[in-house]
């Protein structure tokens, strides 16, 4: 491990900890979740005469906050991990993303992730895992917190794929320097706009 | 068991949690409202009233802590307790500190949400009750007058309250006030707004019985228990079991009495003089001094055990001279009683006899002034009660009344003037010709002061006081009380 992967790694630690700070709220509200509506269930269970009806809704309630609690799990076990090289572009936004955007929501904002089919033609790339990890989330948490609705769309290039992070009209995306200068090491391009800002990858 | 008032808002995002935990609240017999957001909340807090809020702390717009603070700020009524799924010490003594009744810590699993259906009822009586006082408090705001008692001043509506907030109770009372402020009267209201009243009300003076005779009327005695004891006799425990028994002067007790009053006060069992069983008896002591508290402990005149036992609940009752708000009140609700009583067409002061009443440091407190106003209306001879009816006959030349003029840093030389004559005439009993001997001016002069006065005070006037302006009517000093007879204003 050369000393700049290991700087990597850690830039990237230290931003995973901020996601999982965030997404930490979200899980224990998705069990929450579960084990209320649970408790519904559970508690009409014992009185005669419960009716299936009655407490359908709160069964597919707790279903659904189960979905939301292992896809926040699973999202944060892949991003634990160390990523499979090449790293899939798309895959890393969309895990990073259910984390983040989990949270924004409580705060009152909407994360998105444009369709599915966009992310497969964007491709791998031959950056360091750590690198990628680092840029998008970086990006996407500062885009976050300046704007109530960010949109990441995926850009398909023969040369450079990457992605953009729209943050609407007046909200520009301000990224460290240090990680500017950090992903550039790696091959990374992050450059800012006043109302988004591109990631180019190298393939 | 549930409390009538039992309405519960959830404020929280997370539909899939606010269905869930309505149907538990629900179930449990609440009327569960939810709001989708901090904001939302704060509306419906503000336009209805909810006995608890169930707060998210990480809510879209306000969160649960800004939610609380904007709670305290409008003083909207409410329990609030905080769910948190980030439970740091930080936030949870944050909260506290802003007034959350409780907070709890997200997922709420089956044993949170226990401790959970245990907290609201707790938190929806403290709610009440806090509600019973709020209407109490502003209930008390227009009252004149509590049980047998009188008075509007804020030191008066204090003694109400406390009275209203033990009567419910078993505790003690000891009751501190000058003679004449009304501790009986206190005790009495202690007892008649109690779940005693239908019990007795047994009063007792301490320092009007000689030891022994006050030992057998507390405790009673047996046949044959001393010297011409020829039948038993039950003593004040016995008789007022199930009431209330009130002990004025409880200082004046002696000390062997006031061990035995803290044993029945301790086990609620007394015995007999020459009795050998002990009976058991339901009393609720009620007692009063005008000592010096501390020197009478210091003293060792009242047992400090003793007072602990009896100050569970201290009642202090102020002396007449620091309820001036309340002087007019009782002097023409004294002059009503009076005047119906003694069958006499007497229907108010005149202006010098309320000058003297006001300024009058009243030492025997509310019985001197029941006691002034009642020979006043025995001896007056018109429709209303003049200076001379009114003040003792004692005071009259003995310089006692008025014999101080306090003037305000500020006041202008003419008011100083008009004071000093003012008084000066009060204390000569009404005389213009000695009051300008007196004070070295000449009889109109005295008169013009006088005038002036009384005509700016109608001026200021009290709300109530429409009556006409005063007139020089004649050249001739006039008896004090000849026309003017509204209280005056008591701004000094």
């Amino acid at each position: 491990m050369t000393a700049s992967s290991s700087e990597l790694d850690a830039r990237w630690l230290a931003a995973l900890a901020r996601l999982v700070d965030r997404a930490a709220h979200e899980l224990k509200g998705a069990l929450n979740g579960v084990s209320v509506n649970q408790e519904v269930i559970r508690s009409r269970a014992e009185k005669p005469n419960t009716s299936a009806a009655s407490v359908s809704s709160f069964a597919a309630a707790a279903a659904d906050q189960l979905d939301v609690v292992i896809s926040l799990t699973e999202a944060l076990l892949a991003l634990t991990r160390r990523a499979r090289e090449p790293v899939d572009v798309g895959a890393e936004v969309r895990r990073i993303a259910i984390l983040l955007g989990a949270a924004a929501r409580s705060d009152g904002k909407r994360l998105t992730v444009d369709d599915a089919t966009a992310w497969s033609s964007v491709g791998a790339t031959s950056a360091p895992g750590s690198a990628v990890r680092l840029a998008i989330c970086e990006c996407l948490l500062v885009a976050v917190e300046g704007s109530t609705d960010v949109r990441c769309v995926a850009l398909a290039d023969e040369r450079a794929p990457g992605m953009r992070i729209e943050s609407g009209e007046g909200n520009a995306v301000m990224v460290e320097p240090e990680i500017v200068a950090a992903a550039a090491d790696a091959g990374i391009t992050i450059r800012a706009e006043p109302s988004a800002v591109f990631i180019s990858f190298p393939r | 068991m549930k409390q009538p008032i039992a309405k519960v808002l959830i404020a929280d995002d997370e539909q899939a949690i606010t269905s869930g935990l309505s149907a538990i609240l629900s179930d449990e017999g609440y009327e569960v409202e939810i709001a989708p957001d901090g904001q939302k909340a704060l509306e419906r807090l503000s336009e209805d009233r909810y006995g608890v809020v169930l707060a998210d702390l990480k809510m879209p717009k306000l969160d649960g802590l800004a939610l609380l603070r904007e709670l305290q700020q409008r003083q909207i009524p409410t329990e609030c307790i905080i769910i948190t799924g980030q439970a740091t010490v930080d936030s949870a003594v944050q909260a506290m500190q802003q007034g959350a009744y409780d907070y709890i810590e997200k997922p709420l699993n089956a044993e949170k949400l226990n401790r959970l259906k245990a907290l609201i009822p707790k938190a929806i009586e403290k709610f009440n009750v806090q509600q019973k006082n709020r209407e109490l408090t502003s209930r008390l705001e227009g009252l004149t007058h509590y049980g047998e008692l009188t008075g509007q001043s804020d030191v008066m509506r204090e003694v109400y309250q406390v009275i209203d907030a033990v009567s419910s109770s078993t505790a003690s009372v000891l009751i501190l006030g000058e003679s004449g402020t009304g501790k009986e009267l206190v005790a009495r209201a202690v007892h008649s707004k109690s779940e005693r009243a239908k019990g007795p009300f047994f009063a007792l003076n301490c320092a009007a019985l000689p030891k022994e005779i006050l030992e057998n009327e507390l405790f009673g005695h047996e046949k044959g228990a001393f010297t011409g004891s020829t039948n038993e006799k039950p003593g004040a425990f016995e008789m007022s079991s199930g009431g209330t028994i009130f002990l004025d002067e409880v200082a004046e007790m002696s000390p062997d009495i006031q061990v035995k009053l803290l044993r029945a006060l301790e086990t609620r069992m007394v015995r007999r003089l020459g009795g050998r069983k002990e009976i058991s008896v339901d009393i609720r002591i009620v007692a009063a001094t005008n000592r010096d508290l501390q020197k009478a402990l210091a003293d060792g005149d009242l047992r400090e055990d003793l007072y602990y036992r009896l100050a569970v609940v201290q009642i202090d009752l102020p002396p007449l001279r620091e309820r001036s708000q309340d002087v007019t009140l009782l002097a023409t609700e004294f002059l009503h009683r009076f005047a119906g009583q003694n069958n006499k067409q007497i229907t108010e002061f005149d202006t010098a006899a309320w000058e003297w009443i006001l300024s009058y440091h009243w030492p025997g407190n509310v019985r001197e002034l029941k006691n002034a106003v009642e020979r006043a209306v025995i001896m007056a001879r018109g429709s209303t009660i003049a200076l001379n009816d009114i003040m003792p006959r004692h005071l009259r030349n003995s310089g006692e009344v008025s014999s101080t003029v306090t003037i305000q840093v500020g006041a202008t030389v003419s008011d100083a003037r008009r004071q000093l004559v003012l008084r000066t005439f009060a204390s000569t009993g009404g005389d213009a010709g000695r009051t300008a001997k007196l004070l070295g001016v000449s009889v109109e002069e005295v008169r013009s002061d006088l005038l002036a006065l009384i005509n700016r005070r109608a001026d200021d006037g009290d709300a109530d006081n429409d009556g006409p302006r005063l007139v020089d009517p004649s050249p001739t000093p006039r008896p004090p009380g000849a026309a003017k007879k509204s209280p005056p204003n008591k701004k000094r």
